[in-house]
């Protein structure tokens, strides 16, 4: 096995059906340990209960840019080597990316409510993340706009790598902002640092998120070639009906 | 269960939303992909039925 | 006549002219003023106070608005392939493609601002403050543009969908210039400080917005 055997869609196909049961299995065993380490962990003397919200909004936030990464390295290799399962791959992770960013911003909001008594502030850390959804949505969009996915990838990654390029200058520039417009700051964004007891269910938590982003997105890529294959036979088959409807006799003979 | 509710104080209410809307997420995302799955896996089948191949297909 | 000196006044001839729309921007610009105070109340010590921003917002969405006009023509009766074939630097045709699209649409946007300025009971200072961000700000909304309007050509009705692929790109700019722009206005807030950043970003875009439009713009053309 070497590279180019793991850069065809057939074997990628035949690798995702060996691999995808053990993950799912891996998934669903840190999510137990996850979910039961988050409700048994203690609390935190100044967050009380609302600190196990922090369990499921770092993890999504993470994802949320992972994705994005993730995104930008498949563009680049859809633009460098202009490999097919490069485009899928950036095309799978964008939905995935925007749910898990759209549960960032809410876990987030349901986080910053009871703590600092407001659904949002126009903080650098959640205008970016705003900025981020609006771009995986506009992303989305374009994917689905765009009808052949062949020709519509290298114009998308292009786009996926300018916007990698402006979030960095986002988060800056809306620092910037934020000390010229808020005179004294009254919320605390980063909160308090981070006890070893909640840590351990963080990261497991985190981990569970990992894996089940990695399972949703080889299905959903699996689904992408699938769909494109689809997509070229139904072009064949258009392309040349006698010799679908030969076909098909012979099938029927 | 007992423990549990006991331990839910304050804002117990955020904290059940934030994993409520963490289920429906996870949910919505697995039950979508699904049905993709099923979808592209019954394409596929009539397409085949009707004899087509892809270039590459090997004729079994 | 240099291709260079052919091309600008080519693209900014043809965008001038009837059926060009460049000024349609400024229309638009009018219109946007227009409305705000009605959004907002007609008290003018407000207005004086978010003038600057509404301007701004106004000046945005005219860019936004002339954008899809970019490249659609060109790419439509084949300018573009034989741009292409014809062996030019395509970054610097798209440079001068923008540079031509900013002289019809943008500067007439940055000239229009000291006379709806007076609507929004601005300052003088103000004014001119706010007048001077927009000539060194909208040249980047230009150039940011280019990279959505480059990567939404083949796009039959890409207008709405180009805005919302432009919108994330061009809120640094836009911080960096309201910023700037109301900076004269306040005793602590500093001027330069965001108005050198304003230029770092349009110095930023004038490359990024090129090279990544004419990538985008050669994958189109295959």
């Amino acid at each position: 096995m070497n590279f180019y055997d793991l850069a065809n869609p057939s074997f990628f196909l035949r690798l995702v059906t060996r691999v995808l049961p053990w993950l799912v299995a891996i998934t669903l065993l840190l999510f137990a340990a996850g979910l039961y380490l988050a409700f048994t962990a203690p609390q935190d003397y100044q967050q009380g209960i609302t600190v196990r919200i922090m369990f499921v909004h770092v993890p999504a936030a993470w994802l949320g840019m992972f994705c994005y990464g993730l995104m930008a390295i498949a563009s680049i290799g859809s633009l460098v080597w202009r490999h097919p399962l490069a485009d899928v791959s950036a095309k799978a992770a964008a939905p995935l990316g925007a749910c898990f960013t759209f549960l960032a911003l809410f876990t987030g909001a349901v986080w910053g409510q009871p703590m600092w008594g407001t659904w949002w502030v126009w903080d650098a850390r959640l205008t970016s993340f705003l900025v981020l959804f609006i771009m995986y949505l506009g992303i989305i969009a374009l994917w689905k706009t765009l009808d052949d996915p062949n020709k519509a990838a290298r114009p998308i990654a292009i786009l996926t790598l300018v916007g990698a390029l402006n979030l960095p200058i986002i988060k800056f520039s809306v620092d910037l902002w934020n000390t010229l417009h808020q005179p004294a700051s009254v919320f605390r964004m980063d909160g308090p640092t981070i006890h070893p007891a909640l840590l351990v269910p963080l990261l497991v938590m985190a981990l569970a998120f990992t894996f089940f982003f990695v399972v949703m997105h080889l299905m959903s890529m699996r689904n992408e070639i699938y769909r494109r294959r689809v997509r070229a036979m139904r072009m064949r088959a258009a392309a040349a009906p006698s010799a679908r409807a030969s076909l098909a006799e012979t099938n029927k003979a | 269960m007992e423990s549990l509710l006991t331990d839910l104080g304050r804002h117990s209410e955020y904290v059940i939303a934030a994993y409520v809307m963490t289920a429906v997420i996870i949910g919505v995302m697995v039950l979508a992909i699904r049905l993709d799955q099923k979808k592209q896996e019954r394409d596929l089948k009539e397409l085949e039925a009707l004899g087509l191949r892809r270039r590459s297909q090997k004729k079994d | 006549m240099h291709w260079i000196t052919a091309l600008f006044l080519r693209d900014f001839k043809l965008a001038v002219r009837v059926g060009g729309g460049a000024l349609i921007g400024v229309l638009f610009f009018l219109a946007v003023v227009t409305v705000f105070p009605f959004g907002v109340g007609p008290d003018l010590k407000l207005l004086a106070r978010i003038g600057s921003a509404v301007l701004w917002i106004g000046a945005l969405l005219s860019t936004l608005l002339g954008l899809d006009r970019l490249f659609q023509a060109d790419r439509d009766d084949g300018t573009l392939d034989l741009y292409l074939l014809a062996g030019r630097p395509m970054e610097l045709v798209v440079l001068v493609k923008c540079a031509a699209h900013w002289a019809a649409t943008g500067l007439p946007l940055v000239l229009a601002t000291p006379l709806f300025a007076l609507f929004l009971n601005l300052e003088p200072i103000a004014i001119g403050a706010v007048t001077l961000t927009l000539v060194i700000g909208t040249p980047a909304l230009t150039l940011i543009g280019a990279v959505g309007a480059g990567v939404t050509v083949s796009l039959r009705r890409g207008g709405v969908l180009l805005a919302i692929l432009v919108v994330p790109l061009s809120i640094p700019v836009l911080i960096f210039g309201v910023s700037s722009a109301t900076a004269v206005l306040s005793a602590t807030a500093s001027f330069t400080t965001p108005l050198l950043y304003l230029g770092a970003v349009t110095l930023f875009a004038g490359v990024v917005g090129p090279v990544s439009a004419a990538a985008a713009l050669r994958y189109a053309s295959d």
